[in-house]
């Protein structure tokens, strides 16, 4: 089986839009599976400069599929034990959640295989 | 099908306490057996009592053989890798057709769905992969089951249950989803039971996880070409069908009307009873360089089922690598083995195309170079990646000669050659070259000595690294030595490119460090003459080898002629006494007979001889002569008195006989009087000593009655009154046609040259390098060059040290009256095997 790792990642700044509201962070997070491809997330890094609780949404074609929560001025690593396949023609993205008016950066780091 | 199975065998008598570990094995299938097989060889039938358990009812049997089955190429009790008197033998307590539901890893149970609960001290998890069902419609009935004439390609009850459905008389077309290795085997298997089949594959072009989309075009090409239709870029949404199948829908493209559908869409490992067990599971079971599970002392995972530094591998190769660490670790036998990875490659037949593939499938750098060759009318497609000249990717479609040189340099990054194009051809080369890496390890490289590959490579695993070493270990080319190239392949493969130049290779004989030109010139510079003085001054230590012998005589005599000092100790046995030694210690005694004709008178005496010897056999040769089989060594003096005829030279590395046909005064067809000349070249050369045999022919007509064109050197007489010379064929352990030399219109021509060419031969050849062999690696163009064209200058030359040989010929025959040395013609019989002393 012939695999390739793929990331999105990156350190972003980013305004708080409410913590109902998922909301991109950059268009260089997101990635469209080619059609023949399976896709699996493998992992999840993240820190936050803000003295606020932020949250990392992953989203597939549209819809959450994972919640990442960072605590204030903290980090989190959360490698993913259940894994699922994400077939082709999907977009996979990462939004932020954060109260509003919060101003500050975010690290992601997503890792990926496709095969 | 068989219901589950339970075989226990072998408990100790009760009142002994076994004081064994216990070893359970979850899944029977290549990985779990293999594991098993791995720490049997470590000896862990003295450490463990071992139980398996195999979600299938049956023995272990290899997976890959599967698409054999399904297309009738292999009957499905071909495929069974261990039977199940293995397990018995082996006092293995299998339960076949058994699931292991839970595993808890505090208490060390495992507990099975037929109730049964075992407890373990160490546990092996080798529960694989299933076939992976993408997300469509339809696939599922309402109670749940898979839709009748859906199959999965997994296992040998799925290809079972295909066989026979697409033998009902009504099935005659099928849809396969996934146009992978899988699916391409599926298709092409399902097109042997007279099934139509169409490929419906998701991806932009067929099998693109291993190649890019050109090789991907040229594969369709040769999959279409055989009447599969194939649908790339279509996705499959649905299933159509009630109760059973009908037909597929496809994404943006019309229904496909089928009677059976096959899902070979990929694998994924079977982790369910991991994740259920508590097991650090992510893609797969996550395993750590001992192939042990992730927090857990006594549990071992390997396979498909295993995730190991991230990569979850699907093939068989990286499986029994990690089968033997985890042998290393679970018995003790090497705690420092670790499993570190594999880089692996693909090779394949699909759909009986030939398919290898790995690494980058196209560049991804700017700097990286991409060589592609692609011939799509013939189906065959080469593209290989280098960066920083190692290569990182390869595939080869329709032709994969090249494929193990390309895996080894992929596996060990070794330094390529700087003409890019010797990567995907054999420029010149042998043949043979191809393969080494598929070659099965119990198939026999040296058929003389029954030498398979898996000794040769033992041999080079136990820490021999040189192609002589391992040729002295195993006798491998040590019989007729046509295999002398595989074997060196072989040995270079396995040693995965640690093999050690052996410097004594260019040696022309061992004992002496010198290659054949080097020798001569010391030779003639220091005016040496005979083989002890070689010795004295060339060896290193001035030591006399035994196996330089031969060699060395054979060489000087050839260079001084008559100026040679013989001495007897430096001939082989048959030189010695001048006759062919035989298997049990008796010799042959061959008669000169020139060119195969021979006289009433000879005839007569012969057959007097043999009577008087009580001859046992009396055999026509090959070479058209008369064969006195049996002679015992002290009556060879006899035997020659009484038939008072030279020799026909049988023995020796020299030049032998001129086989002959009948020629122009007999023949219907002969052209020439190949019966005349024959005679006269066995006169003219006879005895003359070469660095192996010379076998000569001469043929009256093109019809080649004596097979000219398979002989060291052969004549054919063609019309017009011409000659044509061919040099370098051979007919014995090697076949090869010899290559013409020239054609000339006088038979003293074909003298002069024959003359020429066999002295050129006795110069510049090996010690014992046939002319097959000497030919193609000198090349006929050069050889032509000096000995027709006289390009070099060397003609003369040449032919005035050919006529010191001839006139230096003395029959050695006469020695039968006056024996050289005390015990020429001693009787070294019986060579039976003397009383041992008893070994204690």
């Amino acid at each position: 089986m012939i695999t390739k790792n793929l990331f999105l990642q990156g350190v972003f700044p980013f305004e708080g839009a409410g913590l109902e509201k998922p909301v991109p962070i950059h268009r260089e997070l997101a990635h469209f599976v080619p059609d023949g491809i399976i896709n699996q997330t493998l992992y999840f890094r993240g820190g936050n400069s803000t003295s606020e609780l932020i949250t990392a949404v992953l989203m597939r074609d549209g819809a959450p599929m994972r919640y990442f929560p960072i605590g204030a001025k903290s980090d989190v690593h959360v490698p993913l034990r259940v894994v699922e396949d994400i077939e082709g023609g999907s977009v996979i993205e990462v939004f932020l959640l954060a109260a509003d008016g919060v101003t500050g950066y975010v690290v992601i780091d997503l890792g990926m295989v496709e095969h | 099908m068989p219901g589950p199975v339970s075989l226990t065998k072998g408990r100790r008598p009760p009142g002994k306490p076994d004081t064994r570990r216990r070893l359970v094995v979850i899944g029977n299938g290549m990985a779990g057996a293999r594991a098993v097989e791995e720490i049997l060889a470590r000896g862990g039938a003295e450490q463990f009592t071992i139980t398996m358990f195999g979600d299938e009812p049956y023995g272990n049997y290899n997976r890959i053989m599967l698409s054999h089955v399904l297309s009738g190429e292999e009957s499905d009790a071909d495929i069974f890798l261990n039977s199940l008197h293995w397990y018995q033998d082996n006092n293995i307590t299998l339960h076949a057709g058994v699931r292991v539901e839970r595993i808890d890893r505090f208490t060390k149970y495992v507990f099975a769905n037929n109730g049964h609960v075992v407890p373990y001290d160490v546990l092996i998890i080798a529960t694989g992969s299933q076939s992976f069902m993408p997300p469509m419609d339809g696939l599922y009935t309402p109670s749940g089951s898979i839709k009748p004439g859906v199959f999965t390609f997994r296992t040998i009850d799925d290809t079972r249950n295909m066989v026979e459905h697409a033998q009902y008389e009504d099935h005659y077309r099928a849809v396969v989803i996934g146009g992978g290795l899988l699916g391409l085997e599926a298709a092409r298997g399902l097109q042997s039971h007279g099934i139509e089949v169409d490929v419906v594959h998701s991806g932009a072009h067929l099998m693109n996880a291993q190649m890019g989309p050109d090789g991907g075009a040229i594969l369709r090409r040769s999959v279409e070409a055989l009447g599969i239709r194939v649908h790339t870029g279509s996705r499959t949404t649905a299933v159509l069908g009630a109760d059973r199948v009908t037909g597929v829908r496809l994404r943006d493209r019309p229904d496909i009307a089928c009677d059976m559908v096959v899902v070979a869409a990929g694998i994924r490992p079977n982790v369910d009873l991991a994740v259920l067990s508590g097991l650090h599971v992510e893609r797969a079971t996550v395993v750590d360089d001992q192939l042990r599970v992730v927090d857990e002392d006594s549990i071992y995972a390997v396979g498909e089922c295993v995730q190991h530094r991230g990569e979850v591998y699907g093939l068989v190769a990286p499986l029994w690598e990690q089968a033997a660490v985890l042998a290393d670790h679970v018995t003790g036998a090497d705690t420092t083995a670790a499993y570190l990875g594999s880089r692996t490659a693909t090779k394949l037949k699909v759909a009986g195309v030939e398919v290898a593939s790995m690494g980058l499938t196209g560049p991804e750098r700017e700097t990286d170079e991409h060589i592609v060759f692609s011939e799509p009318s013939r189906g065959v497609f080469k593209s290989i990646v280098i960066r920083d000249n190692k290569m990182v990717g390869a595939t080869l479609l329709g032709d994969s000669r090249k494929v193990a040189y390309l895996t080894q340099a992929f596996d060990k990054g070794l330094p390529l050659p700087e003409e890019r194009i010797s990567l995907m051809f054999d420029l010149g080369g042998p043949a043979e070259e191809q393969g080494v890496a598929e070659l099965s390890d119990d198939a026999q490289v040296c058929n003389c000595n029954g030498v398979s590959k898996k000794s040769l490579v033992d041999v080079v695993r136990g820490g021999c690294n040189t192609v002589a070493g391992a040729m002295d270990a195993t006798r491998a080319g040590k019989g007729c030595g046509s295999c002398k190239l595989l074997v060196k392949q072989v040995v270079e493969w396995a040693a995965d490119g640690s093999v050690e130049e052996d410097p004594a290779a260019s040696y022309y004989v061992p004992g002496i460090p010198l290659d054949k030109a080097s020798l001569m010139a010391a030779i003639r510079k220091q005016g040496l003459r005979s083989v002890s003085a070689v010795f004295a001054a060339l060896a290193p230590g001035s030591a006399e080898d035994a196996k330089s012998k031969m060699g060395l005589a054979s060489l000087m005599k050839m260079m001084l002629a008559d100026q040679y000092i013989d001495e007897r100790d430096a001939r082989f046995i048959n030189d010695r006494v001048h006759a062919n030694i035989q298997r049990d210690g008796t010799f042959s005694v061959v008669p000169q007979m020139k060119g195969g004709v021979t006289s009433v008178q000879q005839l007569r005496r012969i057959a007097d001889v043999a009577e008087k010897h009580n001859i046992p056999l009396i055999k026509l040769t090959g070479g058209q002569r008369i064969d006195l089989l049996g002679v015992p060594k002290e009556d060879l003096p006899q035997v020659w008195a009484d038939l008072d005829m030279p020799s026909g030279y049988a023995y020796g590395k020299s030049f032998r006989t001129v086989k002959t046909c009948v020629g122009k005064d007999f023949c219907r067809y002969g052209t020439g009087d190949s019966t005349k000349l024959g005679i006269e070249i066995e006169s003219q050369f006879q005895g003359i000593e070469a660095p192996a045999k010379l076998k000569l022919a001469v043929s009256g007509c093109p019809r080649n009655c004596a097979e000219s064109l398979v002989k060291d050197v052969g004549v054919v007489a063609v019309e017009g009154g011409r000659w044509e010379i061919y040099v370098g064929g051979a007919a014995g352990a090697h076949i090869r046609k010899g290559d013409l030399l020239a054609s000339v219109d006088d038979p003293e021509k074909v003298k002069v040259l024959t003359g020429r060419f066999m002295q050129y031969y006795r110069e510049n050849a090996n010690w014992l390098e046939r002319t097959y062999s000497f030919v193609p690696r000198v090349g006929i163009d050069h050889i032509r060059a000096v000995v027709v064209d006289d390009a070099q200058g060397l003609a003369a030359g040449l032919d005035a040290a050919m006529q010191a040989s001839v006139d230096s010929y003395v029959d050695p025959w006469t020695e039968r009256d006056d024996p050289l040395t005390p015990g020429q013609f001693r009787t070294s019989l019986p060579l039976t095997v003397l009383p041992q002393v008893p070994v204690r």
